[in-house]
């Protein structure tokens, strides 16, 4: 189910009281019950799947933990990464190989019928995580397959992350917790932070983006402006569900990570990836990058190494060229950083030098974004084109669909996106009539939507 | 602009500004939940003429925008 539904309303009410209600000994019990109740909404059989899998890295984790000859340790190291990366290989990117090497043949590929799991690639890559982790000794293989297999299908992080280490969540997970005001009021805090990005933010921006996006031939200008919105759009999607999927694990006594620090204040790439779903770029920084020798063999061999991880961030995204491309893009930018430091220019030290740094960061993350958002490569390069052709204004904003209605709704909604970082993870909570208009601008917008028809989904979620 | 339409909806949504804006300042809680009070009763005498809920929302993100600005003294995140 999703975070946006009204059943997950009634869900996570139910699920927190059930949590508490039940003695320390089976509230693993408990929380796996429900995390694959709230699974099992999308699909049954897919939630066997999750079980496999959880099971096999089980399996592979025991087997670490007893056998000490290194021959022994990498096979069962390899069995594990080939479950892992075996399932999500055949289900996300089986059709988009077949079909490559299709098109590189001359043929046309007629594409099979997967499904692809909600989640697979933030479970596997928890997965990994762990019996990588296992493997290099830094963490003590789980005994208890209710535990492993609850630090995979943990509800609130399930389908779209934070990717967490099993070395912060488990031991949480086991420990004995205790509900203090202060978690409720933090979850709570997170949680209406979070619908408010969501429903009031992002569905609103992505109305604008699709007409743009989804016009045979939009004007530069409804690029532009549309491109801008699903910066915004994207942000306030993503980091909304990580703030809904934080304030959830909260009312059960768990803190799960930070994954969006602000990071359209980042002056620069590196410090855009500091910021930006913390939690995949860690995990690319830990078993990608850092294995490929990261800066420690020389520049050649780090450019190498941020190539490969941009390349296969975008892959991790949708088996498309298009989020390649995109990956490769942020590469080149964050490739460029790297030389320039190197060659001793920045970073600025004047106010306005810190000031064109986050301008320039923002633009050109933003012009990345179409190559996210574009449905294909060609698509992006249509839109590209017309980004680069003569506008006509009134054009591109009745292509759009923006009123002035909506142009002050977007101001406001803009102007409040400081404010939501106070909410959410602010020491000193807003004061109380603001979180009583915060609460209120959810509803009605949700009302709005109901009446609209239209019901939002989570981005994130595709991937 | 269906608001505009209403005028006794616009005169609470006012004093509501006033009293969100006033209480901000002030950090005087009473008369925020007044101007809260206001925005219920605007909010229905908007809905009861016909107004959208697109400008009840409008009215309502502005009030919050009033309400929850840092003060001098807070810091941010």
């Amino acid at each position: 189910m999703s975070f946006d539904s009204g059943t997950y309303l009634l869900f996570l009410p139910a699920a927190v009281l059930l949590h508490w209600l039940c003695p320390h000994r089976g509230r693993w019990a408990v929380l796996l019950l429900v995390s694959l109740l709230f699974y099992a909404k999308w699909s049954v059989p897919l939630t066997g799947l999750l079980l496999a899998e959880a099971g096999a890295v089980w399996l592979s984790g025991l087997a670490l933990g007893h056998w000490r000859r290194p021959a022994l340790r990498r096979l069962a190291l390899g069995l594990a990464l080939a479950v892992c990366f075996g399932l999500l290989g055949h289900l996300k990117y089986f059709n988009f190989l077949a079909g490559t090497v299709s098109a590189l043949l001359g043929g046309a590929w007629d594409a099979w019928d997967i499904i692809l799991p909600v989640g697979c690639s933030f479970y596997t890559f928890q997965a990994v995580s762990y019996v990588a982790d296992v493997y290099r000794g830094r963490l003590e293989p789980e005994r208890h397959p209710g535990y492993l297999t609850l630090y995979l299908a943990f509800f609130p992080q399930l389908v779209a992350g934070p990717i967490e280490r099993a070395g912060d969540l488990l031991p949480q997970l086991r420990r004995e917790r205790r509900l203090g005001r202060g978690d409720v009021e933090a979850g709570l805090r997170l949680l209406l932070g979070g619908f408010f990005r969501k429903v009031v933010v992002a569905d609103f921006c992505g109305r604008f983006v699709t007409a743009a996006y989804s016009a045979p031939e939009p004007d530069g200008s409804a690029v532009l402006l549309a491109t801008l919105l699903f910066a915004v759009q994207i942000y306030c999607d993503f980091a909304g569900y990580s703030e809904i999927a934080a304030g959830s694990a909260r009312l059960l006594g768990v803190r799960l990570m930070r994954n969006f620090d602000r990071p359209y204040l980042a002056r620069g790439f590196r410090a855009f990836w500091r910021r930006w779903h913390v939690s995949l770029g860690r995990w690319f920084t830990d078993y990608v990058y850092i294995p490929l020798g990261g800066s420690m063999k020389g520049p050649g061999r780090q450019l190498f190494a941020v190539f490969a991880v941009f390349s296969l961030s975008g892959l991790w995204h949708g088996a498309e060229w298009s989020f390649v491309m995109w990956g490769l893009s942020h590469g080149a930018l964050f490739a460029g950083e790297l030389l320039a430091r190197r060659a001793g220019i920045g970073p600025a030290q004047s106010n306005a030098g810190k000031g064109l740094e986050l301008v320039l960061t923002f633009t050109a993350v933003s012009f990345c974004w179409i190559f996210f958002r574009a449905d294909s490569l060609g698509h992006a390069a249509l839109l590209l084109g017309r980004l680069f052709s003569p506008w006509d204004i009134p054009a591109g904003l009745a292509c759009l669909g923006l009123t002035a209605m909506d142009g002050i709704r977007l101001a406001l909604t803009l102007a409040l996106l400081p404010n939501l970082d106070r909410l959410g993870w602010g020491k000193q909570r807003p004061q109380d009539m603001a979180l009583v208009y915060f609460f209120l601008a959810v509803a009605v917008s949700w009302l709005i939507r109901l009446d609209s028809g239209g019901a939002g989904t989570f981005i994130y979620f595709q991937f | 602009m269906e608001l505009l339409q209403s005028p006794l909806a616009l005169v609470l949504y006012l004093s509501a500004a006033v009293l969100t804006a006033w209480g901000a300042a002030r950090r005087g809680y009473v008369l925020s939940f007044l101007g809260g009070l206001l925005w219920g009763g605007g909010t229905v005498c908007a809905l009861v003429d016909g107004a959208g809920l697109d400008g009840v929302l409008v009215i309502t993100l502005a009030l919050l925008l009033i309400s929850a600005a840092p003060r001098r003294g807070e810091g941010g995140p």
